[in-house]
């Protein structure tokens, strides 16, 4: 009895160490960071193509008006302010300053209070222009979402530009960048989020026959309206459909399973570029699939994405870092370890 | 939230208070519980709308959360099946003396490059689209079901759900005439919701091309006995 007891207890313990260890590991900025830059970039390519029809959607002759968008979300919670905004100069003043906000989102400018700004506004949007909205607005708001929550702006941003030269002009050792269990916080948000989306995409399909007799992906390729890029020839390999089609289907179920172990994660994240790569080059949702490949980045260890993206940009370590004296270099190589542990689910303790 | 130093062991969870912790893990449940509750409540629902009641409860208790954050989706893309395309074709009346007007949106132009597009950019046509959709996925009869149940009470909730659906589809039919007839003047603007489906691959194998007109087909706004919107 008393063994039962205390494995019970023990198990509660592993539990609250493993949630500890989930949550509450400080993390570094940079995948958050990539993915502010990206998602950021997305946001605002997604107003400014609203700049040449904003009458036609947004004017007071717009195709859903703001009297009819606000009926349509009549007994709901859901807010705009663009259902107050009659004027077109008003209507013009609030979408250069959204698609300023979401510019300087995408910079790292004032990142905090941007963030939350960009937010803001991208729900705005997507409440008064219903009807209008697809994949691409609920993964837009959901990158902004996540955000706000963590120090988006703390590295590859005008605000830590700013903050290194302050520093350097007044002398002072210009300030490290810091782990943090916001930085973690937000990143595991979304990319419990993603998982949540692909679990749904997954058991929605589960639901249809096309989808196991293997004739789904021919019916996607065949859709006129949709297809960008001539993929009907496929049709001649009718057995490379029906296994494009299963593997999509069992990918998508499985996906928040398979995302997380490290053996399985690169297969996981490698199959989410195929399949929303091929939706943004033959389906025509260029945005969609490129804003979904953004959300993955979530699940890039931050000392990768700041690997690659140094390594891409041309130098393998910043002035600052090889100022450090070597004590706290020493200190920030246990950091990483530490961090790059965590980060893993079964994380040696 | 606060920055935290990094100690050398991990986790480094130490320099945040337990009440921090505590407060924060109430807060992500709670908000990952809103997210995984409107995907839950669409896939549970029945062919006859009923979602289950936990999925109904859940909903309910977070709607206010759920509809501020943008929150209501249900992730069914391309799902259960991927089915035809909806268009919404418009005819402008130009005067007793000429030929009415006729458009289609989204619009396609055959001879152009797809990836281009009429509607530029890309995004702008994917919205076209998604109205001509979101029109069809609002259809609603004009007429009430005529398999009403005998209960009273079930009666009168299935009249007051119609008469809501058809008043949303009729506001937002209206709205899109207005719009059309706006922009060509103010003149009178009738509009067709127009469904394209894709060939079968034998179809397509015995010549029939993805935009063959005999993919296409005008819908009914009233239906016959039996038919499905």
């Amino acid at each position: 009895m008393n063994a039962a007891v205390a494995s019970i207890r023990d198990w509660f313990r592993d539990v609250l160490r493993a949630w500890n260890r989930f949550w509450f590991t400080p993390a570094q900025p940079h995948t958050l960071a990539l993915i502010r830059i990206l998602g950021g970039g997305m946001l605002l390519y997604t107003h400014l193509a609203w700049t040449l029809h904003l009458s036609n959607f947004l004017g007071p002759n717009s195709w859903v008006t703001r009297e009819v968008s606000q009926s349509l979300h009549q007994d709901t919670w859901a807010w705009s302010y663009w259902w107050l905004v009659d004027s077109p100069a008003l209507m013009w003043t609030l979408h250069i300053a959204a698609v300023v906000v979401f510019a300087m989102l995408m910079l790292g400018v004032y990142t905090r209070v941007v963030a939350v700004l960009a937010w803001l506004m991208a729900v705005a949007y997507c409440h008064r222009l219903i009807g209008a909205m697809f994949g691409l607005d609920t993964t837009n708001t959901m990158i902004a979402l996540y955000l706000m929550v963590g120090p988006a702006g703390a590295v590859w941003s005008v605000d830590h530009w700013r903050a290194r030269r302050g520093a350097e002009r007044a002398g002072r050792k210009a300030p490290d960048v810091q782990p943090s269990v916001s930085a973690n916080v937000a990143i595991r948000l979304l990319q419990l989020h993603l998982c949540i989306v692909y679990l749904f995409g997954g058991i929605g399909k589960m639901r249809g026959e096309l989808w196991w007799d293997g004739s789904a992906l021919w019916y996607a390729l065949a859709n006129y309206e949709y297809q960008s890029l001539p993929m009907t020839w496929l049709i001649h390999a009718p057995w490379l459909i029906a296994l494009l089609s299963a593997v999509t289907l069992f990918w998508e179920t499985f996906y928040c399973f398979l995302v997380w172990p490290r053996l399985t994660r690169p297969i996981a994240l490698g199959m989410a570029v195929l399949v929303h790569g091929g939706i943004a080059a033959f389906m025509g949702m260029i945005t969609f699939g490129l804003a979904m490949i953004f959300a993955n980045l979530a699940f890039i260890p931050p000392e990768m994405t700041r690997s690659c993206v140094e390594r891409l940009a041309g130098r393998r370590s910043r002035p600052h870092d090889q100022a450090q004296p070597a004590r706290q270099k020493q200190a920030s190589k246990k950091q990483l370890r530490a961090s790059r542990a965590a980060w893993r689910p079964h994380a040696p303790r | 939230m606060a920055t935290v130093a990094t100690e050398e062991r991990a986790p480094a969870t130490s320099g945040l208070r337990l009440r921090w912790r505590v407060l924060i893990s109430v807060l992500v449940v709670l908000h990952l519980a809103a997210v995984f509750t409107p995907p839950f409540r669409f896939a549970s629902r029945s062919a006859q709308g009923e979602a289950s009641p936990v999925a109904d409860a859940a909903y309910r208790a977070f709607q206010p959360y759920i509809n501020a954050a943008y929150l209501d989706h249900g992730y069914f893309y391309f799902a259960p099946n991927p089915g035809p395309s909806h268009l919404v074709r418009y005819e402008v009346d130009m005067g007793e003396a000429r030929e009415p007007l006729v458009g289609v949106f989204p619009h396609i132009e055959p001879d152009r490059p797809r990836i281009i597009g009429t509607q530029q950019p890309r995004v702008i046509y994917h919205r076209h689209f998604m109205l001509a959709e979101s029109l069809h996925a609002n259809f609603t009869p004009p007429a009430p079901p005529d398999d009403l149940p005998e209960s009273a009470e079930l009666r009168q909730a299935i009249l007051a759900d119609w008469t809501r659906r058809r008043e949303t589809y009729e506001v937002l039919k209206t709205s899109f005439e207005q719009h059309l007839s706006a922009i060509h003047g103010g003149r009178p603007v009738r509009i067709v919701r127009l469904e394209h489906r894709q060939p079968t691959p034998q179809e397509f194998l015995g010549g029939m091309a993805i935009d063959d007109p005999r993919t296409y087909r005008d819908l009914p706004e009233v239906l016959s006995p039996g038919e499905m919107p």
